[in-house]
C-alpha cells in the first residue's frame, strides 16, 4: 500500500511538472509583445485574424488560452503552422520528426554507454595509473569541446574532405540499413562525445566507490577473478547512476539536439524547432517543447522505477521516506 | 521579396521580371569542368534557402523555392540570355501599331500534367485569375471563380483593361495604357506560370501545382518539394530524345548557409542556392573550390531602403537625403558583402533600362550632416527614425547595425526594431513603418520596377472592373489600394510618373531608354527611394551536367542562372 502510495505520488507530482512546463510554454504565446495573428496570417483581413484568435483561444485569459490549448493537446490536436498557402499540421511534422530524433538519441545512448562502460570500468580498476590518466584526460579534452564543434569538425574532415559520409539528411531503413546508418554516424558521433565523457566519470567514481567496499574485499579473498569481480559484483551497484544520468539525458536529448540536427539536416524534433523559430511559428515551438516536455517526464518516471528493479534498496529507501 | 535583412529566407511579393540588356558576360563562374554527354535517370537533392508557401496567385514563391516550382510550372514566355523575352508556351505575341492590343497565339500540343490543353480557356483564366478577376467573381457568387486569395498580383497586371479568347489558341489583351514591352509583364521575372484551369479553379490551388513542365508534383510540404520526371513532356533535347534526364529531384529547405556549403561539398547535395545579401562569405569559399562549380548571377537584384512619405521624418525631403548621403555603400560592399557584387549609384543597377547616376545622392557625409541639420531646422526635432529588421541571423542583424553605425556618424538617430518576416510584409503592404530596406526591383527591364515606382498602376482607368465595382460596392471600396500597394514608399510624382507611362508605350528604344533615364532622374533628384547595396545569386553544383547548355523552345539560351536558379530540364547527373 505504501509503494503504490508512494508511486502515485510521484506520478502526481510528474504530472504538475508536466502541467507547469506547459503552461509556462503557453505563457510565450501570450508575452510576445506582437499579434500572433498578424506573425501566422501575415495577409489576411481583421475579421479573418479575429477567426483566427477565436480558434485558437487568443481572444481568452492566458489560463483560458492555455485550458483551450491543453484541451485540444490531449486530443492530439497539436495545432497547426501556417503560411500563405495554408496549414499544416504540428502533429503531421512531430509524428515525421520523432522517430528520427527518437532513433538519433537510442543511437547516441547505445553509443555513448558502449564506449563509456568499458571505459569507466577499466579507468576506476586502473585508477591513478597511466591508463586511467589518458582516460581521463582524452575525455576532458573532449568534454570541453561542444557537439556542434564537434559536427563541424566532422563535416570538413570526414565528409568534405575524405566523402566518407553524407554530410546532411536523413535515410529511412527502406532506403537501405547502410545508407540509414550512414546519415546517422556523424550526428551520433557528434552529440555522443559528451555525454561518453560524463557517463565514464560517473562510472569510475562509483565503481572506485565500491572498490572500497568490504564485500569486494571478502569476493577478493575468496580468490575470484578481477574481471568477474568487476563486471558482476561492483558495475551493478554502481551503474545506478549512471543509467539515472543516461535515462534523464534521453529527454534532454530531444530538444537538446537542436544544433546538431539543424548542421546535419536530419528534420527531427530538434529541426523542427530550430525551423519553428526561425519561422516564428510559436504554436508549432509551444506543442514541440510540451511534446518534450511530456518525454522528460516520462524517461524521469521510467528512471525512478528502472533504478528500483536495479537496486531494491533505493526503492526500499524511498517507499520508507 | 527579400530584405537585405532577412538573412534571404523569403520573399513574400511577386517580385521581377524581364530584361532589355542581361548581360550573360556578368555571369561567372568557376571549378570543375562540365562533362558533355547527357546521362539519363537519377535522383537528385537540391539545397535551397526558401520554403514552400504554397503555388496559388497569391502565394509568392521566392527565389530558391521559385527554382523548384519552376520545375512544375513553365511561363508563356521565357527570357534570354540577352534579356529579350521570347514565346515559350506561346508560339507567338503581336501587337498592335499603338502597342494597346496583344494577341497572344499558344503553342500547339501541349499538356498539363492533368492531361488538359493549354489553350486560350487555360491562358484566359490564368490572365483573370492574376487580375484578380475570378476571385471577386467567387465573392459575387459568379463563375468561373477561383479559391486563391487576392494577391500582389493585382497591382502588376493592372494595365490590362480587356482580356479575351479570340480563337481556341488565341487570346487578345488590351491594355489601358500603352506598353510596348508587355510581354515583359506576362513574364513578371518567371513568376506568372501557366497554371492548370484545374488548379485555379480547385479547392486545392495551393497545395497541389498542376503545369506544363519537365517535372510534375511527388509531394510537397513547407520545407520540401519532390518531383519526379513528366514523360509526356513536350520538348525534347538536341537529338530529339525525351526530356527531362532525371527521374527526380527533391528541393530541401536548409535556412542555415552552413548546411548547405557542407552539403555540396561532400555530394549530399547535388546543387545549392546562395544569395549575396548574407551568405557572400561562402560564395566567394565555394568560388575557390575546385571541385566544385560555382555560377553567379549578374547584380541585377536591386534592394531598395523604402522611406515612407506619408508619415515622418521621411515626409521630408530633408530627412531623405540626410538618410541617403549617411550610407556608406563601400564600406557597405567591402564589410558586408566581402566585395561580392557592386556599388551602387543609382537606384538600379547598370544593366537596367531605368539606370542613371545624375542625381543619384550617393554618400557624402558632410552632405548628411547638413541635410540633417536641414531637417531640424524645419521641424524642430532631431532626425531619427526605427529601422525595422529580421533578426533572422546574425548576418542580418549585422547589416542593420552597421546602417545604424553609418548614421549615427551623419548625426541621424537610429532605432532597430527587430521584426518578422511576416510582420514586415504585413506591415509593409501598406506601409506602417517610417522606412524599410526590402528587395523588391530586380532585372534588366521595367515590368519588376515600375510597379513600385507609380502610385496607381492602373494608370488612373476608370474602366478597370475593380476600380467599377468598388465605386459600385461599398464592400469593395477598398480594392483599388492594390494599385498603389506595391509602392510602399508611398509617394506619387506626376513628373516620374508621366515619364515612366510615357517609356513603358515609346516602341523606339532610344527614345523609351531617355524618358526612362530622365524618371529615374527625377526619382533621385527627389530622394524617394536610396538603397545601399546590389545583389547576386550563386549556385553551386557538383556531379552535374548540361546547366545552361539546353536551347530555349523558339531558338536561343536562357539565363544561365537568376535569383530562381537555373533551369533543370536538361540538367544530368554524372554519378
Amino acid at each position: 500500500m505504501e509503494k503504490l502510495k508512494f508511486w502515485l505520488q510521484r506520478v502526481a507530482q510528474l504530472f504538475v511538472v508536466l502541467l507547469l512546463v506547459t503552461f509556462g510554454v503557453s505563457l510565450l504565446v501570450r508575452i510576445i509583445p506582437v499579434d500572433l495573428a498578424t506573425i501566422v496570417m501575415p495577409v489576411a483581413d481583421e475579421n479573418q485574424r479575429a477567426a483566427f484568435r477565436a480558434s485558437i483561444g487568443l481572444n481568452k485569459g492566458p489560463i483560458g488560452y492555455y485550458l483551450q490549448w491543453l484541451g485540444n493537446f490531449v486530443q492530439g490536436d497539436l495545432g497547426k503552422i501556417y503560411y500563405s498557402g495554408g496549414t499544416e499540421t504540428v502533429s503531421g511534422h512531430l509524428i515525421k520528426a520523432m522517430p528520427r530524433s527518437l532513433l538519433l538519441m537510442a543511437y547516441t545512448q547505445i553509443f555513448a554507454l558502449g564506449i563509456a562502460i568499458p571505459l569507466g570500468v577499466l579507468s576506476a580498476y586502473r585508477a591513478g595509473r597511466r591508463a586511467d590518466r589518458v582516460i581521463s584526460n582524452t575525455l576532458f579534452i573532449f568534454s570541453s569541446i561542444p557537439g556542434f564543434a564537434i559536427g563541424l569538425i566532422l563535416i570538413i574532415v570526414v565528409g568534405t574532405k575524405l566523402a566518407w559520409l553524407p554530410t546532411l539528411g536523413y535515410a529511412t531503413y527502406s532506403e537501405g540499413i547502410w545508407e540509414h546508418f550512414k546519415h546517422m554516424i556523424m550526428p551520433v558521433l557528434s552529440l555522443s562525445f559528451g555525454l561518453i565523457s560524463q557517463y565514464t566519470r560517473l562510472l569510475r567514481a562509483d565503481m572506485i566507490a565500491s572498490l572500497r567496499e568490504d564485500y569486494v574485499t571478502m569476493a577478493m579473498s575468496k580468490g575470484l577473478s578481477d574481471r568477474r569481480i568487476l563486471w558482476q559484483h561492483v558495475f551493478r551497484p554502481s551503474s545506478i547512476t549512471l543509467f539515472t544520468s543516461a535515462a534523464l539525458s534521453m529527454g534532454g536529448l530531444i530538444g537538446g539536439a537542436i544544433v546538431i540536427e539543424s548542421i546535419f539536416a536530419t528534420y527531427g524534433v530538434g529541426f523542427e524547432i530550430f525551423a519553428a523559430i526561425g519561422g516564428r511559428q510559436y504554436i508549432m515551438l509551444q506543442s514541440s517543447v510540451a511534446v518534450i516536455a511530456l518525454f522528460y517526464v516520462f524517461f524521469n518516471l521510467v528512471v525512478d522505477i528502472g533504478s528500483g528493479f536495479v537496486d531494491p534498496r533505493t526503492r526500499d529507501r524511498r517507499t520508507n521516506v | 521579396m527579400k530584405s537585405i535583412f532577412t538573412g534571404g529566407r523569403r520573399k513574400v511579393v511577386a517580385v521581377m521580371a524581364i530584361a532589355l540588356v542581361a548581360s550573360l558576360t556578368q555571369v561567372t563562374s568557376s571549378g570543375a569542368a562540365t562533362p558533355d554527354t547527357p546521362k539519363r535517370g537519377g535522383n537528385i537533392t537540391v539545397g535551397i534557402f526558401d520554403s514552400f508557401p504554397g503555388y496559388c496567385m497569391a502565394d509568392n514563391l521566392a527565389n530558391s523555392s521559385l527554382m523548384g516550382a519552376r520545375t512544375i510550372y513553365e511561363t508563356w514566355v521565357e527570357q534570354r540570355s540577352d534579356g529579350k523575352i521570347v514565346p515559350y508556351l506561346l508560339k507567338s505575341f503581336e501587337h498592335s501599331a499603338d502597342n494597346k492590343t496583344w494577341l497572344l497565339t499558344i503553342r500547339d500540343g501541349i499538356k498539363f500534367h492533368d492531361g488538359t490543353p493549354v489553350d486560350a480557356t487555360a491562358l484566359l483564366l490564368n490572365i483573370q485569375a492574376l487580375r484578380g478577376a475570378l476571385w471577386l467573381n467567387g465573392k459575387l457568387g459568379r463563375s468561373p471563380a477561383s479559391s486563391g486569395a487576392l494577391g500582389t498580383a493585382v497591382g502588376f497586371t493592372a494595365n490590362i483593361q480587356d482580356v479575351v479568347a479570340v480563337g481556341a489558341m488565341s487570346v487578345q489583351v488590351t491594355l489601358y495604357l500603352p506598353q510596348s514591352d508587355y510581354p515583359e509583364s506576362l513574364y513578371a521575372s518567371g513568376r506568372f506560370f501557366a497554371r492548370a484551369p484545374s488548379q485555379i479553379l480547385g479547392t486545392t490551388c495551393s497545395t497541389k501545382p498542376v503545369g506544363t513542365g519537365a517535372f510534375k508534383l511527388v509531394s510537397t510540404e513547407l520545407t520540401k518539394l519532390v518531383v519526379a520526371a513528366n514523360p509526356d513532356y513536350w520538348r525534347k533535347d538536341a537529338k530529339g530524345g525525351k526530356l527531362p534526364y532525371l527521374d527526380g529531384i527533391t528541393f530541401t529547405f536548409l535556412p542555415d548557409a552552413q548546411p548547405r556549403v557542407s552539403g555540396v561539398k561532400s555530394g549530399s547535395l547535388a546543387a545549392t542556392m546562395f544569395t549575396s545579401a548574407t551568405e557572400a562569405k561562402q560564395i566567394k569559399d565555394l568560388q575557390k573550390n575546385k571541385s566544385l562549380t560555382t555560377i553567379i548571377s549578374p547584380t541585377d537584384y536591386y534592394p531598395t531602403i523604402w522611406m515612407n512619405h506619408k508619415i515622418a521624418p521621411f515626409s521630408s525631403k530633408n530627412a531623405r537625403l540626410a538618410l541617403s548621403h549617411a550610407l556608406d555603400r563601400e564600406k557597405w560592399l567591402k564589410v558586408r558583402q566581402k566585395g561580392l557584387g557592386m556599388v551602387p549609384d543609382s537606384i538600379v543597377g547598370p544593366n537596367n533600362i531605368l539606370y542613371n547616376k545624375k542625381g543619384y545622392a550617393g554618400f557624402d557625409l558632410a552632405k548628411a550632416k547638413s541635410f540633417a541639420a536641414a531637417y531640424k531646422v524645419e521641424t524642430g526635432k532631431d532626425l531619427e527614425f526605427s529601422l525595422p529588421y529580421v533578426s533572422a541571423s546574425a548576418d542580418a542583424t549585422a547589416n542593420a547595425i552597421l546602417i545604424q553605425q553609418m548614421c549615427a556618424a551623419a548625426g541621424i538617430k537610429v532605432n532597430l526594431l527587430s521584426q518578422t518576416t511576416a510582420e514586415a510584409i504585413a506591415k509593409a503592404f501598406p506601409m506602417q513603418y517610417q522606412m524599410l530596406p526590402l528587395l523588391l526591383m530586380e532585372g534588366t527591364g521595367t515590368s519588376f520596377a515600375l510597379p513600385f515606382l507609380v502610385s496607381d498602376t492602373s494608370g488612373g482607368n476608370p474602366k478597370h472592373f475593380i476600380t467599377q465595382i468598388a465605386a459600385a460596392v461599398p464592400a469593395f471600396k477598398a480594392l483599388p489600394v492594390y494599385f498603389g500597394i506595391l509602392n510602399i514608399s508611398s509617394f506619387k510624382d506626376t513628373v516620374s510618373e508621366n515619364l515612366l507611362f510615357a517609356a513603358r508605350g515609346e516602341s523606339n528604344l532610344a527614345k523609351k531608354k531617355k524618358l526612362y533615364q530622365q524618371a529615374t532622374q527625377q526619382i533621385q533628384n527627389e530622394a524617394h527611394i536610396t538603397n545601399i547595396s546590389m545583389l547576386a545569386y550563386s549556385l553551386s553544383y557538383k556531379n552535374l551536367g548540361g546547366i545552361g547548355e539546353l536551347p530555349l523552345a523558339a531558338g536561343g539560351q536562357r539565363r544561365l542562372v537568376t535569383n530562381f536558379g537555373i533551369d533543370w530540364t536538361g540538367v544530368w547527373s554524372t554519378k
